[in-house]
C-alpha cells in the first residue's frame, strides 16, 4: 500500500489541476485568520507577564485577557479551516461552489463577529463557561455561520456532476455538520454543573479532536489528490480508514474529560482505553506521510508548497509529541487523578491546540495565499524564519509549562503544600515560558506582517470575487 | 480489505449513537434531580462573574487560583461568608482585592458551592499524601 502511495505522491509535471473561480471566497478567511493570530500572540505574551509580576498595571483585567486568548485560539483556526474547505471542495467535487455570494458574505461576517466577541470581553460581558464565553447573541451568529457553511457544502455536493462517494467530500461534510450539531446544545443554560460540563466538552473536545480533524484530514487529502490525480483508490482506502478511526476515537476519548465531573465510574475505562487508541491514527498518519513524502524530491515543489509542507510537518510533530504522547500520559486515569487541573494540562493544551490545529490552519492559510499571490524572494525567507521561531518558541513554552506542571502536581497534589506557596515556586518556569512566548510572538508577528503586506498589495483580488466564468 | 473498511465505517457511524446513549444513561439521574433554587441562581452568578477564568471546578478552568470543587467543606460556611463580605487582598497582589458579593449573592453562591461539594465525583481532588494542618489564613 505504501509503495502505491509513494508512486502516488511523485510530481506529475505539465498537468495543471483544474481551477475554479469560486474558491476565491477562501482568501478573506485566510487573511483574517493570520491577522487574528498575530493579534493573539501580542496580547497573550503581555498577559503572561501578569502571571510573573502580579502588580504590573494592565489595561484589561486578567479575566478578560484570558477570555480573549481562549476564544481567539478556537476561532481563528476554525476560520482558516472553513476557508480551506471552501478552497479545496470545488476541485474535489468537480463543481463550482454553490452560493458563492453567501460564502463571501460569511467570509466578512465571521471576522466581524469575532471582533464583536472580543470587544464584549473587554467590557466584561461573559457567559462564564470556559472556551465558550461569548454571550448568547454572538453564539447565535456563530450558529448561523456554521449553518451557512454546511448549506453551501451540501448544495455543492448535491450538484449533478459531483462524484458522491469521494471520502474527502464526505469527510468535509461530516466535519461541517458535526461542528454545527455539537455547538447547538451549547446555546442553552444547564442548571446542573455536571451536565453543563458534559455538554461543554462537545465543543471544547469534540470540535478539536473530531470535527476539525475530519475537515483537516480531508482537506490534506483533497490537496494531494488535486496535485497528483493518479491512483485515487489507494488514497481513498487510507482516507476511509483514517476518517473512521477519527470518528470512533474522537467520540469515546471525550471520556477523559468526564473522569471527575460526577459521571459513573466506567467512564474511567472508556476514556482511558480510547485515549490510548487515539495515539494510533496519529502514528498511522505520520507514517503514511513520511513514506509518501520521502519519495518526492523536496526541491521540485513550488515555493508555496514547500511552505505549506513545513507547516504540516510541524503539525505532525506536535500531533505526535503534544497530542499523542503527552495527551496519552495525561489521560491515564491514575495520572490524571493527580495531574488534572495543573500547568501540565496547560502544556498539553498549548502543544495540542496550537501545535496541531494552529500549525495546520496557518499552513492552509499561507499555502492558499502564497499559491494565488506570489511573494517576493525576501518575503519567502521571512516566512521560513517565522516557522522556525514559532517552532522553537512553542517548544520552549510547552516544555517550561510541562516542568512547572510536574512540580505543581508533586508539591500541591501529592505533598499537599499551600496553593499560593506552590505558585511562588513555579515563577522561574513561568518566566521561561514567557521568554519562549516572546520568541513565538516574534514568529507570529513576522508571519502576520508578511501576510498583511500581501493582503494590502492584492486588496482587490482578495476582497472582490473574480467575475464568473461563462460556460 | 473492502469488507474491513465497510465494517469500520459502520462501526464509526454507530459510535456517536453509542456515545450519546451512554451519556444519556449517565446523566438521566441528574436531570431528574431537584436542585435547590438558590444554587441555580448561584450558578448563574458564578457564570456572569467569570470566576472560571482564574478558579477551577472539577479541575476545569483557570490555573492561577485554587480549585473550588470542595471549598464548601474545606473552608466551611462561616469562613466563606466572611471572605465575600470582606474580601482580602489577592496574594501575591499588593493592591488588588478579590471581588466581594452582597449578602444575598453570597447566599446563592454558597448554595452553589454546597451543590458542587455534594456531587459524587469519584473523590477528586485526591487527598494529599502528607497533609499538613490546613492553613486557615486569609487571602485564598
Amino acid at each position: 500500500m505504501f509503495r502505491l502511495l509513494k508512486r502516488l505522491f511523485k510530481k506529475t509535471t505539465g498537468q495543471e489541476p483544474e481551477s475554479f473561480t469560486t474558491r476565491a471566497v477562501a482568501y478573506p478567511f485566510c487573511v483574517a485568520a493570520v491577522l487574528f493570530f498575530g493579534f493573539q500572540v501580542t496580547v497573550v505574551t503581555m498577559g503572561s507577564l501578569e502571571l510573573i509580576w502580579p502588580n504590573l498595571p494592565a489595561p484589561v483585567p486578567f479575566r478578560s485577557g484570558r477570555m480573549v486568548h481562549l476564544n481567539l485560539s478556537v476561532f481563528w483556526p476554525l476560520m482558516a479551516t472553513i476557508g480551506a474547505a471552501f478552497y479545496f471542495f470545488p476541485g474535489e467535487a468537480k463543481n463550482e461552489l454553490a452560493h458563492p455570494r453567501m460564502a463571501r458574505l460569511l467570509s466578512y461576517g465571521l471576522p466581524v463577529t469575532l471582533v464583536g466577541i472580543l470587544l464584549s470581553f473587554v467590557f466584561g460581558l461573559t457567559e462564564g463557561r470556559e472556551y465558550l464565553e461569548a454571550i448568547r447573541p454572538f453564539d447565535w451568529a456563530i450558529t448561523l455561520a456554521l449553518l451557512l457553511f454546511s448549506i453551501i457544502l451540501t448544495q455543492t455536493y448535491l450538484k449533478k456532476a459531483t462524484p458522491k462517494l469521494r471520502p474527502a467530500l464526505l469527510g468535509m461534510l461530516l466535519g461541517a455538520y458535526s461542528l454545527l450539531g455539537l455547538f447547538i446544545p451549547n446555546l442553552f443554560f444547564y442548571s446542573h454543573p455536571a451536565v453543563d460540563e458534559v455538554v461543554k466538552f462537545w465543543v471544547v473536545h469534540l470540535w478539536e479532536e473530531m470535527s476539525l480533524e475530519l475537515l483537516g484530514t480531508s482537506i490534506i487529502a483533497a490537496y494531494v489528490l488535486s496535485s497528483t490525480p493518479r491512483n485515487r483508490r489507494a488514497v481513498h482506502t487510507i482516507l476511509y480508514l483514517d476518517l473512521a478511526f477519527v470518528l470512533i476515537t474522537g467520540f469515546f476519548a471525550t471520556g477523559h474529560h468526564y473522569y471527575w465531573i460526577g459521571l459513573p465510574h466506567y467512564w474511567l475505562w472508556v476514556g482511558g482505553i480510547f485515549s490510548t487508541l487515539q495515539v494510533l491514527p496519529s502514528v498511522f498518519l505520520i507514517y503514511s506521510q513520511y513514506k509518501s513524502y520521502r519519495a518526492e524530491k523536496f526541491q521540485s515543489m513550488s515555493r508555496a508548497e514547500k511552505l505549506g509542507f513545513a507547516f504540516i510537518v510541524s503539525s505532525l510533530f506536535y500531533h505526535f509529541l503534544g497530542a499523542g504522547v503527552l495527551g496519552w500520559i495525561l489521560a491515564m486515569p491514575f495520572i490524571n487523578n493527580f495531574a488534572h487541573g495543573t500547568y501540565l494540562t496547560s502544556s498539553h493544551a498549548h502543544f495540542a491546540l496550537f501545535g496541531v490545529f494552529g500549525f495546520l490552519a496557518l499552513g492552509f492559510a499561507v499555502y492558499i495565499l502564497t499559491n494565488e499571490f506570489p511573494l517576493k524572494n525576501k518575503d519567502y525567507k521571512r516566512l521560513w524564519w517565522s516557522i522556525a521561531f514559532l517552532n522553537v518558541g512553542l517548544l520552549i513554552m510547552g516544555l517550561a509549562l510541562a516542568i512547572a506542571g510536574t512540580l505543581e502536581t508533586y508539591l500541591y497534589r501529592i505533598l499537599g503544600n499551600d496553593f499560593m506557596e506552590t505558585q511562588r515556586i513555579l515563577i522561574p518556569y513561568l518566566v521561561i515560558r514567557t521568554a519562549g512566548g516572546a520568541v513565538f510572538s516574534a514568529g507570529g508577528l513576522i508571519l502576520a506582517w508578511t501576510i498583511f503586506k500581501l493582503a494590502i498589495g492584492n486588496l482587490h483580488g482578495i476582497i472582490f470575487l473574480p467575475p464568473e466564468r461563462r460556460k | 480489505m473492502k469488507y474491513v473498511i465497510i465494517c469500520l465505517v459502520v462501526v464509526a457511524l454507530l459510535s456517536p449513537v453509542i456515545f450519546f446513549y451512554l451519556l444519556y444513561t449517565s446523566t438521566a439521574p441528574m436531570f431528574n434531580e431537584e436542585l435547590p433554587e438558590e444554587a441555580v441562581i448561584g450558578k448563574r452568578l458564578w457564570q456572569s462573574k467569570g470566576c472560571v477564568e482564574c478558579h477551577t471546578i472539577f479541575g476545569n478552568g483557570g490555573y492561577n487560583a485554587p480549585d473550588l470543587t470542595n471549598s464548601f467543606s474545606i473552608r466551611g460556611e462561616k469562613w466563606l461568608k466572611q471572605f465575600f463580605a470582606k474580601p482580602p487582598m489577592m496574594r501575591p497582589h499588593k493592591q488588588r482585592k478579590h471581588p466581594g458579593l452582597t449578602p444575598k449573592d453570597t447566599r446563592a453562591m454558597l448554595a452553589f458551592f454546597k451543590l458542587l461539594d455534594n456531587i459524587p465525583n469519584l473523590g477528586w481532588p485526591p487527598k494529599p499524601h502528607y497533609t499538613p494542618a490546613p492553613k486557615q489564613q486569609d487571602g485564598q
